[in-house]
């Protein structure tokens, strides 16, 4: 059955992220491709031995892995199914690795193929509800979210933020419905561009960008209720310590 | 971008002026980030986030989730993964 469930139709191509991606929004993501200095465009699959595909697939493929499993881990949302998730992708991958066109997007490629292993394994298998019915972003997170932005957050919430433990935010983005948090996480960790998330979720680009807007929101929403309820504590004991550096310095001053 | 492109450039100002940012300027403020604008547009927009208060600060707080969502997800695979998925493959191979 490996290989017949892949219908790659045609490989992601190359595609940089059209004009200027803004510096500090670029900074820390990934270009979406980066071909490497041997990118292997010259490499032809057909001709080559199953021991240069083997290598040739550990050296190309397997850089990935880390992605791929986080990647894993927010589809399935536990350790032990992403491992799964990651091991059967890469042997689907494996499979399919000679309809890979070397010098295109490989990571892209390999993202297609966790997301198609995902939806026709995992999410079949699970046949519990992940989530509340409807698409997990409540009219009431809606129209929070455009509260906050009406208000403008208190600093000390915003400055919460940037002190949420990891756990936190992962859980907030386990929170949201799958639908909205695969984009995200494609867009938002991953760094592909919006035509890039539609071929490898297979939508269209409209439902990318929709999704995407709404999976933000809703992350936004829950990660200002974690920085609420965390950030109190936490500014309170800031702004004791401004206080106790500021009477400091005042002494220091006599 | 054709999709129902925001008409993005009749407005203009601080956003809290005219009752706050709108979930239209929200959409150009992803896109920005996103790197997803045509040099017009991007501009444009570009202008009113630095005009605007509120904006900027929607932007601004976008950033930090952003950050904080990538450091939090940068999870590295166990190290047994990878060694068995080679096994996998190898079996793969022979079968």
């Amino acid at each position: 059955m490996i290989g017949t469930v892949l219908t790659m139709s045609a490989p992601i191509e190359t595609s940089h992220v059209g004009q200027m991606r803004l510096d500090w929004a670029g900074m820390t993501h990934l270009p979406s491709d980066i071909p490497a200095a041997d990118d292997g465009s010259r490499i032809d699959p057909k001709a080559e031995t199953e021991f240069q595909r083997r290598a040739r697939f550990e050296r190309d493929a397997m850089q990935y892995i880390d992605q791929l499993y986080s990647g894993a881990l927010r589809m399935t949302r536990n350790p032990e199914d992403a491992e799964d998730l990651v091991q059967e992708a890469y042997a689907r991958a494996y499979s399919s690795f000679h309809q890979y066109k070397p010098g295109t997007n490989l990571r892209a490629w390999l993202f297609r193929i966790l997301t198609n292993t995902y939806i026709n394994i995992y999410r079949k298998r699970q046949r519990r509800p992940l989530e509340a019915d409807g698409d997990g972003v409540e009219d009431w997170q809606m129209a929070r979210a455009a509260e906050h932005s009406s208000t403008g957050l208190q600093s000390a919430e915003t400055e919460a933020l940037d002190y949420l433990a990891d756990s936190d935010v992962k859980n907030a983005l386990a929170e949201i419905s799958e639908d909205f948090r695969i984009p995200v996480y494609l867009a938002d960790v991953e760094g592909f561009a919006y035509k890039e998330i539609a071929d490898i979720l297979d939508v269209p680009i409209g439902t990318v960008m929709s999704r995407l807007h709404r999976g933000r929101r809703s992350l936004r929403e829950l990660l200002t209720d974690y920085a609420a309820d965390r950030g109190i504590k936490g500014a309170i004991e800031l702004q004791q310590k401004k206080q106790a550096n500021a009477s400091e310095e005042g002494q220091n001053d006599k | 971008m054709t999709n129902e492109s925001p008409d993005i450039r009749t407005e203009s100002e601080d956003c809290a002026e005219n009752g706050g940012c709108t979930e239209t300027r929200m959409d150009s403020i992803y896109k920005y980030l996103d790197g997803a604008l045509d040099s017009q547009d991007l501009d444009e927009v570009r202008g009113h986030i630095e005009d605007c208060t509120e904006c900027q600060s929607e932007h601004d707080l976008e950033i930090i989730i952003r950050d904080v969502v990538r450091r939090s997800c940068d999870e590295k695979a166990p190290q047994t993964l990878k060694n068995k998925i080679m096994d996998r493959i190898d079996e793969l191979k022979t079968s």
